[in-house]
């Protein structure tokens, strides 16, 4: 039926927005880009080779998997045994290490019917014989108490340098969605589904953790070619790429194939729409609902602004594709999460329109999941540090680059909430979070040792991290800074690093101290002040100080002159006029290192005159005095705002007793009140 | 046009009222600006991030959040109490022109009672039917609470001039909460009026909206337009008023026997 002409606007006002589908982009044929975007991949990278079969039940939400894995023990130590991750088995009862903590909730989301459990069940694992024989033996495997963690027996000990061949069989049941993967409806968000062995270190040391609220994910790179058995209504979304299609019946059999990646996943959802873009050569997939289709446009401008700065940054994305996978209404647990090549973010929230008018504006919600979820391509995806052992090293980093995703892909000066002509910028987020979370945890920590109830995991882990890194930034200067990122980045790709590798890539990219500046820079007996990057780092990562500096005092006053009584060359005492006139000005300044966290701070000091000078402090004592010649106006601590660990700035600027300013506070707030007030007057009033 | 000449000739009042308000909402908007300097002391923002101070403050000082609320609630229910008390002063006049000052007092002192309990009733009434209303709504496109709410809000409004004028200006009691039921039905029953009341008041939100853009985007003079739309809205708000008065007299079924 045909709507009427004079109806549309009120169909297009009440039915969801759908963008009309650009041109579909081919499947990119090879799941790396060539061979210059992907660079140099180290000898010892490529672990695992994987073949996956999974048969997917859409109404039991059950998987049938098959797995062959070619594994490669690149230690120096022979093994005999091998741990694996069944990550999904956190979602088996309710007395596993991962529901202890996170009570059956995740970010706020919780299953909406009792006993959606998930879980994998390993059925058999063989041991397949090198060619010719290729004969399968069965091994011994057990499940540990916390069920996320399996031992297997290998046989016959692995010598460094030789490999295995491993077949398994399991069965994954997802659970309804809440944590990142599972089921809603339909909808099918397939992550941690099969069994992943451990990182075995040089050492011959295993890498494994069981599976805790906050710990994420560690794995070897690898090679997989997947086949997924769906229904043949099914919209499907992989890691990699698909080569090949084949029908049956009402089913479909999908080949997929992924190259240098540590993970696999996988959507399917009959209500899915596709949007593809093309970038670079790379292929962007969008897979959406309806109600969410209004947005696409945005997250792929996101998509793109955080390839061009991320690219530039850390250099290229190896890649061939990115699927971004809109969860749909109902599935908001499967919301904001990273899988090689494949990521899921969130809706964008529309602004109405009273709010629209006045001025309201906003660049976070949903676009920032893009921003975020993609920068895991990098910050583990590529650069493939471990999880739970230092998640900073993944979420805090990407945070860190999130920030200046914002700032590069800005046109004009990078706003992401605005209220008429005032704004928050994205560094304004990450200096809110450090209000009161410095003193409660480290940074550089297991993510087992952040518990729920302690809280403040995302201020520190993620934010704080943020804000020591774009503090050493804003203090060093972009360029130094950026260098030695961009070092590390190509330094550390398809490789593991650890915070001590990043560390020490900023100390060599950086320099250990950095000079600052003069401490007074008309008066050079005052020395330089230096900023001890090492130091920076040890107390950002591992203390729990918090930066606050105020402005403690301001005194104007006179000189006092010399009348009085003094001696004479004679030794007699002589004088004793009265007090002169009062003396010429002088002004004493004291600054307060009201945190335990040293870093250097500059301060601008405005005279009586209007003429300012600019100095720097170590910040190393509690207190610093400076004294002038003249009467001080008004005292600006960290005047361009570089530390951004520093959360309290309302103590920053002070002015002299007696002198008239205005806060630039009091004042827009009080129109705002009487605003109001005559708002509800009017609403209560005639 | 009467009804502009009307308003016109009762510009004092207009402007009396008009004064009222404004005094109530600036001697708020001082308490709070004395409050913040005084929090602030000698310390000013450090830079030009707005937004990222008054979060910073409201964090620093949440009794001054929680204060700012219950002081704009305070005005807002003392300029309730104040018009409330006002209205058969202001009804009388706008009804029937210039009296002398023992005339208004006496027609004053006689349906003042009457006033303020249909008032009453027509807050709690308001009321119920908002959340009420609200909660059917819950599950549906935000967009449909958005008109709803405000149409039945204005709806409301209506049906209360409707109710003070009965009172008012043909005794009807007050205190009898089917007085201010009636009105409802009244007022639904009078379409023309009515979306002429509701376009009145649209007109009061939108004066003083263009006042709060003003403010929100840091327009020169902002709380001087505040003030101005504030003024339009009371006059808009007597034309609403007059409206009601318009109606005449209503079948308020104020007696007990004619209960049905
Ligand atoms: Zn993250």
């Amino acid at each position: 039926m045909r709507v009427p002409a004079w109806l549309l606007p009120l169909a297009l006002a009440c039915g969801p927005r759908i963008p009309p589908a650009p041109a579909p982009v081919p499947e990119p044929t090879s799941p790396l880009r060539e061979p210059a975007r992907v660079g140099p991949i180290p000898a010892d990278a490529k672990v695992q080779q994987w073949t996956l079969r999974a048969r997917l039940d859409a109404a039991t939400h059950r998987i049938e998997g098959h797995a062959t894995l070619q594994w490669r023990n690149t230690s120096t130590v022979a093994v005999r045994t091998m741990p694996l991750h069944l990550y999904m088995n956190a979602f088996r009862a309710e007395d596993t290490a991962w529901m202890a903590e996170g009570r059956g909730r995740h970010r706020g989301n919780a299953p909406h019917s009792a006993g959606g459990w998930g879980y994998v069940d390993v059925t058999a694992i063989h041991r397949v014989e090198p060619a010719p024989e290729r004969k399968a033996v069965a091994l011994q495997y057990r499940e540990l108490p916390e069920p996320s963690l399996m031992e297997l027996d290998l046989g016959d000990a692995i010598a460094p340098g030789e490999g295995v061949e491993l077949e398994i069989d399991f069965v994954t049941q997802l659970p309804e969605v809440f944590a990142r993967t599972g089921y809603a409806g339909e909808f099918h968000m397939v992550g941690q589904w099969y069994p992943k062995p451990g990182v075995l270190h040089r050492d011959g040391s295993w890498h494994t953790h069981a599976f805790t609220y906050h710990s994420e994910f560690y794995a070897d790179f690898g090679d997989y070619e997947v086949e997924l058995d769906v229904p043949a209504n099914m919209v499907v979304g992989a890691t990699g790429v698909l080569h090949e299609t084949v029908r049956d019946g009402d089913r479909k059999r999908l080949q997929y194939r992924a190259q240098m990646v540590h993970d696999f996943a996988w959507t399917a959802d009959p209500g899915f729409l596709e949007y593809t873009a093309e970038h670079e050569g790379i292929r962007i997939r969008q897979l959406v609902h309806p109600e969410h289709a209004f947005s696409v446009d945005a997250h792929l401008q996101a998509q793109i602004a955080a390839l061009d700065s991320m690219q530039g940054r850390y250099g290229s994305y190896p890649w061939s594709t990115i699927t971004i996978v809109h969860p749909p209404s109902g599935a908001e647990g499967a919301a904001g999460m990273e899988y090689p090549t494949l990521f899921t973010t969130s809706p964008v929230r529309e602004i109405p329109g009273p709010l629209r008018a006045l001025g309201l504006r906003e660049r976070v919600s949903g676009v920032f999941t893009t921003v975020h979820e993609f920068g895991h391509q990098y910050f583990q995806g590529l650069l493939a540090s471990d999880e739970a052992a230092a998640p900073w090293l993944d979420e805090g980093m990407n945070t860190t680059s999130n920030v200046l995703v914002v700032e590069d892909g800005a046109d004009d000066d990078g706003w992401v909430v605005r209220v008429g002509p005032h704004a928050l910028f994205a560094d304004d987020f990450v200096r809110m979070a450090q209000q009161g979370i410095g003193t409660l945890q480290a940074i550089d920590q297991p993510a087992e040792a952040f518990s729920p109830v302690v809280g403040g995991y995302g201020g520190t882990v993620y934010r704080r991290t943020a804000a020591l890194m774009l503090t050493l930034r804003n203090l060093v200067g972009d360029a130094a800074f950026d260098r030695a990122l961009h070092e590390y980045a190509i330094a550390w790709r398809f490789r593991h690093p650890t915070g001590a590798d990043l560390e020490q890539a900023l100390v060599d990219g950086i320099g250990e101290r950095v000079t600052l500046g003069a401490a007074d820079p008309a008066d050079p007996a005052t020395g330089t002040v230096e900023l001890d990057v090492r130091a920076l780092l040890e107390a950002g990562l591992r203390g729990t100080g918090e930066v606050d500096y105020r402005v403690h005092a301001i005194v104007n006053r006179s000189a006092m002159g010399h009348a009085g009584w003094h001696r004479n060359a004679e030794g007699v005492l002589v004088g004793g006029e009265a007090p002169t006139e009062p003396g010429a000005d002088e002004a004493v300044v004291v600054l307060h290192r009201a945190g335990e966290m040293v870093v250097p701070v500059e301060v601008e000091i405005r005279f009586a005159d209007d003429t300012t000078v600019r100095r720097i402090w170590s910040g190393t004592r509690r207190t610093h005095t400076l004294q002038f010649d003249k009467h001080v106006r008004s005292v600006r601590l960290d005047p361009e705002g570089k530390l951004l660990l520093e959360a309290v700035r309302l103590d920053n600027h002070r002015f002299a007793p007696g002198e008239d300013f205005d806060d630039g506070l009091s004042q827009p707030l009080g129109q705002a009140a009487e605003t109001a007030a005559l708002l509800v007057l009017t609403g209560v009033g005639p | 046009m009467t009804a502009l000449r009307t308003l016109a000739g009762a510009w004092r009042w207009v402007l009396a009222l008009w004064l009222g308000e404004v005094a109530i909402a600036a001697a708020f908007a001082f308490a709070l600006r004395t409050h913040v300097a005084a929090a602030l002391s000698d310390f000013a923002l450090p830079d030009d991030r707005l937004l990222y101070a008054a979060a910073e403050f409201a964090g620093a000082h949440p009794q001054l959040v929680s204060g700012a609320i219950v002081g704009l609630l305070l005005s807002g229910l003392l300029g309730g109490v104040v018009w409330a008390v006002l209205a058969p002063l202001v009804i009388a006049r706008l009804a029937d022109g210039p009296q002398s000052a023992a005339a208004l007092g006496g027609r004053w002192l006689g349906s003042l009672g009457g006033v303020i309990a249909t008032t009453a009733w027509h807050a709690l009434g308001r009321g119920l039917v908002l959340m009420g209303l609200a909660s059917a709504l819950a599950g549906m496109p935000g967009a449909v609470s958005a008109v709803a709410l405000p149409l039945v809000w204005g709806l409301g409004t209506f049906a209360l001039d409707l109710s003070r004028a009965q009172v008012v200006l043909h005794g009807a009691r007050g205190t009898a909460p089917r007085t201010a039921a009636m009105a409802w039905l009244h007022a639904i029953k009078r379409p023309k009026l009515l979306a002429l009341a509701l376009a009145l008041q649209a007109a009061q939100w939108l004066v003083l909206f263009a006042g709060l853009a003003a403010v929100v985007q840091g327009t020169g003079g902002a709380v001087a337009i505040v003030r101005s739309g504030a003024l339009v809205a009371v006059a808009l708000g007597s034309l609403r008023l007059l409206a009601a008065i318009s109606a005449g007299p209503l079948p308020m079924a104020a007696e007990p026997d004619d209960a049905a």
